[in-house]
This record gives C-alpha cells, structure tokens and sequence, in this order.
C-alpha cells in the first residue's frame, strides 16, 4: 500500500483552553479531492491553517509527502498553494502586477516567469482582466486571481478555504470547473465549504468536523448511498408483475417497512446502510421468486448525512458519558 | 463570416528588472500610487514654489543685508521642509507598513512564497527610503535656487542631505519595528516603557551627551558615526524581522549577536588613545546589549527540534554555544549573564576605567542583571497561564521604572517621604534608573539593592530548569 500524502496524527489547537481542533487524525491520498465540512466554530480553517504552515498546533503532527510542517515549513511551502477564506487584494494594483509580484516572490524570473503567468492567466482566463485595478474586480474574478496565485508555484497540494462562498451561480460555476481541470491535472486538494451539495460534486471524500473533532471521513458516494452500518437505506424496487406479493415479502421481514407502493414497485425503508447485507436481502427476494427487475438505493442529501451526524453523539462523548 | 480570436498580450510585466527584489517592486509600484505619495509631493513642491518664488522675488534690488536676511529664510524653509518631509512624514508612513500586512492577513500570502521575513522587512525599509531619495532629489531644484541668494555650500548641502536620508533610514527601521507591535500591547507598552524608561534614559542619554559634548564623536570619529548608525539600522531591522518570522525560523542568534560588535572599537580607540572615545562606544555597546537581552528575555517563543539541529550538524562548536541560541527566555537570560560576564572582565583588567569606576561599574552590571531577570522570575511564577507574557515583561519593566522617573520627579518635593525614596532605589529596574537621576545611594540601601538583584537572579536561574531538561530531551531525540 502506498503512503498517504498528507497524514496527521493526534492534531490539536488549544486557544486559551478552547480547543479549537482536537486530537484529529486522518489521512490523504495523493491525488484525491477531499472536502471538508462542518459547521461555523467547528475547526475547519484552524486545521487549514495548520496544514498550510500558518499556525502551529498545541500538540500533534502533520507531514505533507514526509515532510513535517512544523520543522520544515519552508519545504512544504514550496509544495503548497493556499486559498484563504478572506481574501483582502492590495490597494494601487493591477491584476498582472499583483501576479507578477507573487511570481517574483517564488522566485521565478525572466523567461520562466513570463511563460507560467501566461500558462495560469489562461488556465484561470484572467487575460482580459490583466491590466484592471485588482480592487475593482468582482467577488467572482477575485477569488479567479486568488486562485491563480495559489497556482504560481505549480503547488502538488492546494488548500482552498471555503473557494465558492459568496460566489454567484456563474461564478461558482465556472470555479467549480476550474476545480474539476486541475483534479486531471493530479492535484491533491482539501477543498473546504458550507455549501455541501457543492462539495458533493467536486470532492472524492469528505471528512466531517465538529467540535474540533472529525465525525466521520469517508468515500463521497458511499455517504450518499449510506454505505455505513448505522444508518438506514431507502430502497427503490422494481417488479415485474403484480406488487402484492414483493408488499408481502417485505411486511414478513423485520428489517423492511414499506414507504410507499408504486404501480410497479415499491418504495421501502432498510433498518441498515451496510451494503452486504442489502446484497443478501436482494438474493434473498430472488430466490423468494419476487420478480424485482431493479433495485437501488436512494442517494441522500449531503446536508441530510451532515445533520444526523451531528445530531448522532460522537463516540468519544459516549466514552466519556460511561466513564461519569 | 467567422473572426478569428485575437492572441493575448503578453502575460508579463517589464516595469521593473528581475533582479530587483520582489517586495521592493511591489511596495514602489503600490508606494508610489498611494493617494498618500501624491499628496505629499504636491504639497511639498507647492510649499516650496511658494517660499521659493517669494525669495527671488525679493532679490532684485536688495541691499546686502536683506539678500543675507532672504537666503537665510530661504535656507531655514529649504531644510526644515526636507526634515520634515524625511524624518517625520516618511517614517509615519512605516508605523502601518507591518500591521497592515498582518490586519489584512496578506502576510499570511507573503511567508507562503519563497520570501523570508528579513526579504519583506528588507523590501518594504527599502521602498520607503527610495521614495524618500526620490522626493529629496525632486526637491533639489529648489536647493539651486537659493544660489541666487548666495548661500550655497555644495559640499555641505551633500553632507546634510546623506545625514537627513540617513536619519530617513533609521527612523523608518525603528518606526517598521513599532509597526509589529500588536496594537493592544503597542498602547500600554509604548505608554509605560516611554514614560518608565524613556524618560530617565533620556536624562541619562543628556547627561552623557553635555559630559561628552553634542555630537562630538561624530565630527571626532566619522566612520564610528557610520558603524554605529548601521548597527542601529540593522537593530531596528532585526526587530521587525522578528515580529513577523515564523516559528521555525530562529533569530535569537542573530538578534543577540548583533549586540556585540559594538563593543569591538572600544578596544581600538583605547590603544590610540582615544580614551573619550572608548568610553562612549562602551556606553553605547553596553546599552544595545541591555536593549537586545531585555528584547530576548521577554521573548516567549519556545525552541524547536530544527532550531536545535541547525547548531547541531555544525559539529561539537555548535552543539556548545546551541544552549546560548535557542529561542525563549531561559536561554536569552543564560546568554546575558555570559556576555555580561565577559564585558565585566573586560571592565575588571582593562584599563579604561578607574578601580573606583570599576566597582561602581560592577554594581551597575548586577543592578542591570537583577533588573532583566525579575520581570522574567516573576512571570513564570505568577503568569504561568497568561499567554501574552511577553509583554508581562514589557509592561514590568515600563511600570517599575515609571516608579523610578515618578520618584525622581518629585523627589524634591515636601511631601516626598524619605523611605520611599530608599524604596525606589532599591527595587529592581527603579535602583538602576536612580543611580542616574539621584546618584550612589547610602551603603545600607547598596546591600539591599545588592541582595534583591542577587534572589531575582538566582529566582529566576531556577525557574529555567524544566526548559533545560527539554532542551536535554531534543538534544537526545536529535542525536537518534
């Protein structure tokens, strides 16, 4: 099995004897696109800020392809672009001044300078904007110029905070394309958001904090189908035929409750999400002689998983409960 | 019909040549389009037209004494604008260079890039005087003009326009250095370390300077003038730099070395015979070592296994001095008393000073000790919680030597009680500042302001165990 690309282990950030983040751990691959969600307070932009080289962490470590960025921040630097959540552009200056400054600033000069800023202006189509005061620029156009500064570098892992807020339908549209373009380029990207339908689309897993603490970090579409064995499923079945007898069927089971019967099905509730033993209930039904001719599971709202997780008590708050 | 797409212009940007360093590029392409920059040189040139045309005006026809009385007022606007504009308008417009990058959070942008926190320091210090080079120069037109008046002395003009830009340069590296300063802290810091220290400083600094003469050392000693205002200069820039560096990066050795080549033509001056002058160059030294170890001490950063390796790969020398290197209090207040140690040596077997000098020197040496350290033992013991520690410190120090100018003050005053006076010269920081305003004190008071130098000391030695022994554990760790 390969290393993971960025790895932290046991991080926590203590602000007066809050904790901000708290003792997280988890795992990146190279590559993927993982989005991080939670709610206002949850800890999101303080672990960024770690991650990015910005803060450093009460307790824990985190190694960025190997390299710890508490020790060696300034190699890390160099692999790492960074997209902050507040983005203040400088007063007095254009959009290719303010790139070429930062262009400078990752020491590229000459010829090699030239060639990446026309490379990012046209990866992020920042040409007609090259010689607007880059105070004047839309929300929209910004957070384009603030992303292709966090490219300069040609970073192998970007840390975008929350890149889509404030951003209207086109705006959002088109940075979410941006985010799709690099992601065939191999970026690895922790993308982070309130807007989780969003984040659905544009990342591969998702990692879920609250309180500091991260409460679930998964595959995006097992979430959504609720590939996990505390939840419950939602089963769209088809059947050939009359519906009574797969009513029937289901109503014997324990596990099943009928939602809603169709002209040719029936919609019914699982009492589990773990796939393996959905797959032995349709094996079942076949051999039962129940003619389904399609079954499958309803995909969830990201915001529906989000809330119940929240409202689920996390295990270290049951831990804690036992031990009083 | 289709239209073919026009080619982009070049993505790039010739204003400035590669090689000129990335924050001086864009702090001259911000700085001078600043609505800020603009308005001074207008007013600045509108003021100067003005005082300018008035003064030709007047001159034809003139008698001798108001043509002397013209250039005279013409000379007293000439420079006084200058000063203002370089000593006092420019270095203002540093007090926000730093905070600004840090309220914004584009600093945050600027340490991800290739740029250390000495290259953005650097950068921005050097704008602001370049801008100040450049509105000098576009003032010198008017300095031609008063060459119809008769009064101009080329070689002196050249020599005070080096002095006002050099006075440009180091008020605007003290001025970047406040900019660093958080803002909460700035105001307390600045209101009881000016009042505390500046101000019995001052009486000490205007006593030595009518001892010594006004400037004399200057006009003695040009290129001590020189030496001194650079390391000043680097002081300053040294003391910005720290504000914004990141933890990883180390400048505890930087920041404490740099106090001692200031004593290195003390011992020259001394061999030419230059006595007044050693002397002076130990004062100053002596001062730039107390500001640096007060600096250090109230230091709350903490060492890191990078700092420790970087002195560790340079072999059995650098595993020796790391101790006197490393980031945080403890290891500040280790490396005062050794340099100190050394400075009393000197003091001891060289023969600058007489062998009464020399003791009262060596009490002065244990009061500055005892005044640095129990600030430092009395925030690790009562502050352990208090974040902000650092300026604990400052804020110790300004109000112990606001004691110290307060008492002094009014020492004279009838209702000034007596014990209070003996109070203020024995508590720490307040018994060095004392012995300036008030002189040596009585020999019971002496013993005392001995021994409570002696217990914050020693208190204070004590409390830097447990970073020793941490120190031992990355010393292990670093070694496996």
């Amino acid at each position: 099995m390969s290393k993971p690309f960025i790895e932290v282990r046991n991080l926590r950030r203590t602000f007066n004897g809050f904790h901000a983040v708290d003792g997280i751990s988890f795992t990146l691959e190279a590559g993927q696109v993982t989005g991080l969600i939670g709610a206002n307070g949850a800890g999101k932009t303080t672990a960024m800020r770690i991650l990015s080289t910005l803060d450093l962490p009460t307790e824990g470590t985190v190694l960025l392809g190997g390299v710890n960025v508490v020790e060696q921040p300034n190699d890390v630097r160099r692999r790492l672009g960074w997209m902050p959540d507040h983005f203040t552009p400088y007063k007095d200056t254009t959009v290719l001044q303010y790139l070429d400054f930062f262009a400078r600033a990752q020491d590229l000069h000459g010829a090699a300078r030239t060639r990446r800023l026309g490379e990012i202006a046209e990866f992020t189509n920042l040409h007609p904007l090259r010689d607007r005061p880059i105070d004047k620029l839309s929300k929209g156009q910004l957070q384009r110029v603030c992303l292709a500064r966090a490219l300069i570098n040609d970073p192998e892992f970007l840390i975008l905070d929350e890149p889509v807020a404030g951003l209207d339908p086109k705006a959002r549209h088109e940075f979410k394309h941006l985010i799709h373009l690099l992601r065939e380029r191999g970026k690895t990207m922790l993308i982070s958001s309130h807007i989780l339908s969003e984040l659905g689309e544009m990342c591969d897993m998702l990692l879920f904090m609250d309180r500091g603490k991260v409460v679930h970090h998964g595959d995006t579409h097992a979430l959504r189908r609720g590939d996990n064995t505390a939840g419950i499923s939602i089963i769209n079945i088809t059947v050939a035929g009359a519906v009574e007898p797969a009513v029937k069927w289901l109503e014997d089971r324990a596990k099943w409750s009928v939602l809603e019967e169709l002209t040719d099905g029936v919609k019914a509730e699982f009492d589990s999400g773990d796939p393996t033993l959905l797959r032995e209930e349709l094996k079942r039904m076949m051999a039962d002689n129940i003619g389904v001719v399609d079954f499958h599971r309803e995909e969830r709202r990201l915001e529906e998983t989000f809330m119940e997780m929240l409202r689920a008590p996390s295990a270290s708050q049951a831990n804690e409960k036992e031990e009083s | 019909m289709k239209t073919a797409a026009l080619p982009h212009a070049p993505f790039e940007c010739n204003d400035f040549p590669s090689w000129v360093p990335a924050v001086l590029v864009k702090e001259l392409r911000q700085g001078l389009h600043t609505r800020g920059f603009f308005a001074i040189v207008i007013l600045f040139h509108a003021v100067m037209v003005v005082a300018m045309t008035t003064t030709v005006i007047a001159l034809p026809g003139a008698t001798p004494a108001a043509r002397a009385a013209a250039a005279d007022t013409s000379n007293t606007f000439f420079w006084t604008l200058l000063a203002v504009m370089l000593l006092l308008v420019l270095p203002a417009r540093a007090l926000v260079g730093l905070r600004a990058e840090v309220d914004s959070r584009t600093l945050d942008l600027l340490v991800l890039t290739h740029l250390s926190a000495w290259r953005i320091v650097l950068g921005k210090w050097a704008s602001l005087v370049a801008q100040g080079f450049l509105l000098l120069v576009s003032m010198l037109p008017y300095g031609f003009v008063r060459y119809f008046a008769g009064s101009v002395d080329l070689a002196d003009d050249a020599f005070r326009c080096c002095l006002l830009l050099s006075g440009c340069g180091l008020l605007t590296a003290a001025a970047l250095w406040c900019s660093g300063l958080p803002r909460m802290a700035a105001i307390p810091i600045v209101i009881l370390i000016g009042y505390g220290t500046g101000m019995p400083a001052f009486r000490s600094a205007a006593g030595a300077v009518a001892y010594a003469g006004p400037l004399s050392f200057a006009a003695d000693s040009p290129s001590l003038a020189v030496f001194d205002g650079v390391l000043l200069l680097l002081f300053f820039l040294v003391g910005a730099v720290r504000r914004i560096a990141a933890p990883a990066e180390n400048y505890a050795l930087v920041t404490r070395l740099l106090a001692l080549p200031a004593f290195l033509p003390v011992p020259v001056f001394a061999l030419m015979g230059k006595a007044e002058l050693a002397r002076y160059q130990f004062g100053f030294a002596a001062c730039i070592l107390i500001v640096v170890a007060a600096m250090e001490i109230a230091s709350v950063r903490l060492p890191m296994g990078i700092h420790w390796r970087n002195f560790v790969k340079r072999g059995v020398p650098g595993r020796l001095v790391a101790p006197l290197f490393q980031p945080g209090w403890q290891s500040a207040l280790a490396f005062t008393l050794l340099a100190g140690s050394v400075v009393c040596a000197l003091v001891w077997w060289g023969g600058l000073y007489s062998p009464g000098e020399r003791l009262s020197f060596l009490r002065l040496a244990l009061l500055v000790a005892g005044g640095l350290a129990f600030p430092a033992a009395l925030r690790a013991g009562l502050a352990r919680k208090n974040k902000n520690t650092g300026a604990v410190y400052a804020l110790t120090i300004g109000a112990l030597g606001l004691i110290a100018a307060v008492t002094s003050v009014f020492s004279n005053a009838p209702l000034m009680p007596r014990w209070w006076l003996e109070v203020a010269s024995m508590l720490p920081v307040s018994a060095f500042w004392m012995e300036f305003t008030r002189g040596t004190p009585g020999n019971s008071v002496v013993l005392a302001q001995c021994a409570i130098a002696i217990v914050s000391l020693i208190t204070a030695c004590w409390q830097t165990r447990s970073y020793w022994k941490d120190l031992a554990v990355l010393n292990a760790k670093e070694r496996a």
